[in-house]
């Protein structure tokens, strides 16, 4: 009895919220925030979500854009176009933040964004707008389209020689013997090419026929 | 869409049996549901009663599976098994990481640090601390004591403080990971530990003041739900429901993991002074004995503890154990909590399984309530502190 | 007082009327006040603060705001259950504990009636209470409603034995059943020369009675240790669980009212009632009124303190206390008390 009665003139504990508020530790996990300017789209964080909360879609920049660096010295090679937590998911054990190599993905302490609809809860943090990102697009395929261009007309260009060759070696020494020279160098280079890859291939079927044959001679001994 | 109608299940009374003056009395099927005021989670105990007295308690489980054993086996990473390995015991969560991490340690052979294994040993007993109080708090809550609860949390809530100084979070902390911890301890830790055992201390009196030697909390809890040693071992009963039974066996003690062989502390048993051997007044008082001993073992430690390592010395950088299976077991405020994990050598394991104590220690329920009354049901229930997310999992 | 209102008021019966309304208001405002006080008694004793906001200063309407709710909740009948009784349950409860209180002496010039056999008539009374919640279990057609109705009847009646014993051994001192002689015979500070006349110092037996009356008491107003009807928390809720809004609500104002009841009671027959415990200074009927409601929410006051210290006692340990501890006690000090009445 004297237990309650002394406890009775005792201040409280209680902490009036909302006009008192208690001074959180720095280290605090309430919130994930991002600051995509130094996210370099790794997808590390991604990853290592034990609830698969967060989901980046990333974009490969073109050769000749400077997308810059993050603020530790990065150099950022990807847009990121989505990166979407879904904080109703999130289980706040703070495992995406460890692996980022930027530390664009962070806790802040702020613990008063209830929604009344859980789909708010979905925080989308890439700020590139759907015209950047249809542009960025378009520049991505325009390149890939020119490489897949330039391949192809080498491909075909290194074919047209080699049947030129083929025709224009017989005959005509002098006059194209420049060519032909050229051709020859072409061909030669191309059946030393061949040859070196026949070379490679034999060396490799080599090597793995003697590992195999290692292997079994371990298991044997093992047995 | 069309229903399928449910034939009701069978429940097997025994026959109505004369009562003298023409009157035939019935036992009675009672469910005490899956929502019930004591604070323990969604267990339901049906109970077949004659008169007052309970004849047969039968636990129903299940309402709170989560299938944290099937989830882990995605994970790619064992360090994501962390966070579904805290929320099987969300009461006591480090003593389940740190089950997991001496485990995983033991599989793939790692030794950390002094400092590591301090800040672990602390942590731990931090939590039982913690735990503990919460059972004293509710058992007290459900004998109809209400101001106890309310003091032990207050006391909790220092602890839940210092733990998110710590890891920055106050119930599941994701802090003792496989090989070593999230991050180090704050600068304050040691100051704010010592000052936490020294508030400490005279609360446990408080407490015993308050409700432990109450004739009304004696007389309820006495002589009610008695567990001989015996049969709490042929049960598999562990922690501190087996030590109110008179049996000393602390795995602390008797099987040392980590480093609890540097500290000199006792092994509490009940001793049956207020009724029976193996009642819950025995089983109340031996986890109020053990947060004496715990505040033992911290200060210690707080003593001994290296204050250089690095607590990222020994994270492995991919956690891939090698082929094989593993069974190690730790001392949680529960009991006896083991993991057995087998791995096939890739980064997420084939399988993870919890031996959790709450679930061993429920299934003497039926056996230690049979001539109690209803009342008395929730003493027991209370006594033998389960948590049902571990009964669940 | 009737008096001074007849001047006021045109008819007698009107007069009369307003005249019994003195305690019903009484009764509603301490209500108000006590549930509040309930509430940051139990708060602060546990460390926290209770109601803060309602109304201002410590949330002082919070009870008003309760009310409120509660009117404006679903009038809920169950379907099989017995219509008549269950509406009536409640009314009749509040009725047993309202009559009582016309026996009760709340000044010099306020006692509601006369007559001589004031404290047998509360006991009496307050029986109609045990009878309105087996009303309330049986008529509620819940099988646990009734199993908690009848705990509850026979705790009430069993502790009546006590309580009538102790008062008992107050009546023999006095030798009048009527308490406002019983509150006039303790004027005066002529005990020991300082110490106000009052029962309780009358022979070490009567703190003894006044003990036992005391719990006896907390079982009677079915408060913690005694309070298995009203907080079956270990089941479900007794013979209150089908009622809902108002109705819930006028059981919980019985149960206030019944506290108040009984202490007034015990200030009326152990501590002087309505007189002053400086003798004539600060004494008259407005003072008398002050005090008498002063130590009745002292024992207010304390039954709450107890409601927060102690555990629940098991029914069959309720029991057991009352029939081999209590009763035998209290017969036992009803003797003494009588030997030194007779000797002194």
């Amino acid at each position: 009895m004297g237990v309650t009665w002394r406890h009775l003139f005792r201040p409280a504990v209680t902490v009036q919220y909302p006009e008192e508020r208690d001074v959180l530790p720095e280290r605090v996990r309430m919130k994930l925030d991002v600051n995509i300017d130094d996210c370099i789209g790794c997808r590390l964080c991604e990853r290592a979500c034990p609830v698969d909360c967060i989901e980046i879609g990333t974009i490969k920049s073109t050769d000749d854009d400077d997308l810059g660096e993050t603020s530790t010295g990065h150099k950022k090679k990807l847009w990121v176009n989505q990166f979407d937590i879904d904080l109703a998911k999130c289980c706040y054990c703070e495992l995406c933040v460890h692996p980022c190599p930027t530390d664009c993905i962070f806790m802040v302490p702020d613990y008063e964004y209830s929604v009344y609809d859980r789909d708010n809860l979905l925080f989308s943090f890439s700020d590139m707008t759907p015209e950047q990102i249809e542009e960025a697009q378009a520049k991505l395929e325009k390149e890939e389209e020119e490489k897949r261009r330039k391949k192809e007309e080498a491909r075909l260009a290194k074919k047209k020689k080699a049947e030129e060759k083929k025709e224009g070696g017989s005959e005509d020494d002098g006059g194209s013997k420049a060519s032909a020279g050229a051709g020859k160098s072409d061909a030669s280079t191309n059946a030393d090419a061949d040859a070196a890859k026949e070379a490679r291939r034999a060396e490799r079927e080599a090597r793995r026929a003697a590992r195999k044959a290692e292997r079994e001679a371990k298991k044997k001994s093992d047995s | 869409m069309t229903t399928v109608k449910q034939k009701a299940p069978e429940v097997s009374l025994s026959p109505p049996v004369e009562a003298g003056n023409g009157l035939k009395t019935q036992e009675m099927v009672v469910n005490m549901g899956p929502q019930h005021p004591s604070t323990h989670g969604v267990l339901r105990v049906e109970l077949t009663l004659d008169g007052e007295i309970v004849v047969a308690a039968k636990p129903h489980i299940g309402y709170l599976h989560r299938c944290f054993e099937k989830h882990s086996e995605e994970m790619n990473d064992y360090t994501k098994v962390i966070p579904y390995v805290d929320r099987m015991d969300y009461v006591a969560a480090m003593n389940n990481e740190h089950g997991f991490a001496v485990a995983m340690e033991r599989m793939m052979d790692i030794q950390v640090n002094d400092r590591v294994e301090y800040i672990r040993i602390i942590m731990a007993e931090l939590q039982r601390i913690a735990s503990h109080l919460l059972a004293l708090g509710t058992f007290g809550l459900d004998i109809g004591a209400f101001t106890p609860f309310l003091h032990c949390f207050i006391h909790r809530e220092k602890i839940l403080d210092i733990f998110e100084k710590a890891s920055g979070a106050r119930l599941l902390y994701n802090y003792i990971w496989v090989g070593g911890l999230m991050n180090d301890v704050p600068p304050d830790f040691k100051k704010d530990t010592h000052e936490f055992v020294k508030y400490f201390r005279p609360q446990i009196k408080e407490l015993n003041d308050l409700l432990s030697y109450n004739k009304i909390f004696v007389d309820r809890t006495a002589n009610v739900g008695v567990l001989p040693g015996k049969v709490a071992i042929n049960y598999g009963v562990s922690g501190p429901s087996l030590r109110g039974s008179g049996v000393k066996w602390d795995l602390r003690r008797d099987d040392p993991y980590s480093i609890y062989d540097r500290f000199d502390f006792d092994v509490i048993v009940g001793d049956g002074s207020m009724g029976t051997l193996g009642d819950c007044w025995d089983r109340y008082m031996v986890r109020v004995w053990e947060m004496e001993e715990s505040l033992k073992i911290i200060e210690q430690a707080l003593d001994q503890m290296p204050d250089e390592g690095d607590v990222h010395e020994s994270l492995p950088k991919k956690i891939r154990p090698p082929a094989g299976e593993i069974y190690d077991r730790t001392e949680t405020p529960r009991g006896e909590l083991g993991y057995y994990i087998i791995s096939d050598k890739k980064s997420s394991p084939y399988r993870i399984k919890a031996r959790a104590p709450s679930f061993v220690n429920l299934s003497v329920v039926p056996a230690i309530s049979i001539g109690a009354m209803v009342a008395d049901m929730v003493a027991i229930i209370g006594s033998v502190d389960i948590v049902l997310g571990e009964v669940d999992r | 007082m009737l008096e001074y209102l007849e001047t006021i008021f045109p008819s007698e019966a009107l007069a009369i009327l307003a005249f019994s309304f003195i305690p019903l208001t009484i009764i509603l405002i301490y209500a108000l006040f006590a549930i509040w006080l309930e509430r940051k008694v139990s708060a602060h004793m546990q460390g926290r603060l209770g109601p803060m906001r309602v109304g201002g200063w410590h949330g002082w309407a919070q009870t008003i705001a309760d009310l409120l709710k509660m009117i404006q909740k679903e009038d809920i009948v169950p379907a099989n259950a017995d219509r008549f009784l269950f509406k009536m349950a409640p009314f009749i409860a509040f009725a047993a504990s309202y009559g009582a209180f016309v026996a009760i002496p709340l000044s010099s010039e306020f006692l509601g009636s006369h007559f001589d056999v004031g404290i047998f008539y509360i006991i009496a009374i307050t029986s109609i209470l045990s009878l309105s919640i087996i009303m309330a279990g049986w008529a509620s057609n819940n099988k646990w409603s009734l199993l908690g109705a009848m705990r509850t009847a026979a705790q009430t009646v069993s502790y009546e034995v006590p309580v009538i014993a102790t008062i008992l051994s107050v009546i023999t001192v006095t030798g009048t059943l009527n308490l406002m002689e019983v509150t006039e015979l303790q004027s005066g500070n002529a005990f020991l020369g300082f110490l106000p006349n009052w029962m309780i110092f009358h022979s070490p037996f009567m703190v003894i009675a006044f003990v036992l009356f005391f719990i006896a008491m907390l079982a009677e107003a079915h408060r913690v240790p005694f309070d298995l009807p009203e907080s079956e928390s270990e089941l479900v809720g007794g013979y209150q669980t089908e009622y809902s809004g108002m109705r819930w609500g006028i059981f919980m104002l019985t149960e206030y009212a019944d506290m108040l009841l009984l202490s007034l009671v015990a200030a009326t027959l152990f501590f002087g009632g309505w007189n002053s415990p400086f003798g004539s200074f600060m004494d008259g009927p407005v003072w008398g009124a002050f005090w008498m409601l002063l130590k009745g929410m002292i024992f207010v006051f304390i039954m709450m303190w107890l409601r927060w210290t102690l555990p629940r006692l098991r029914v069959d340990q309720l029991m057991n206390l009352c029939w081999k501890y209590l009763i035998p006690l209290s017969f036992v000090n009803l003797v003494l008390i009588a030997l030194w009445e007779m000797i002194f």
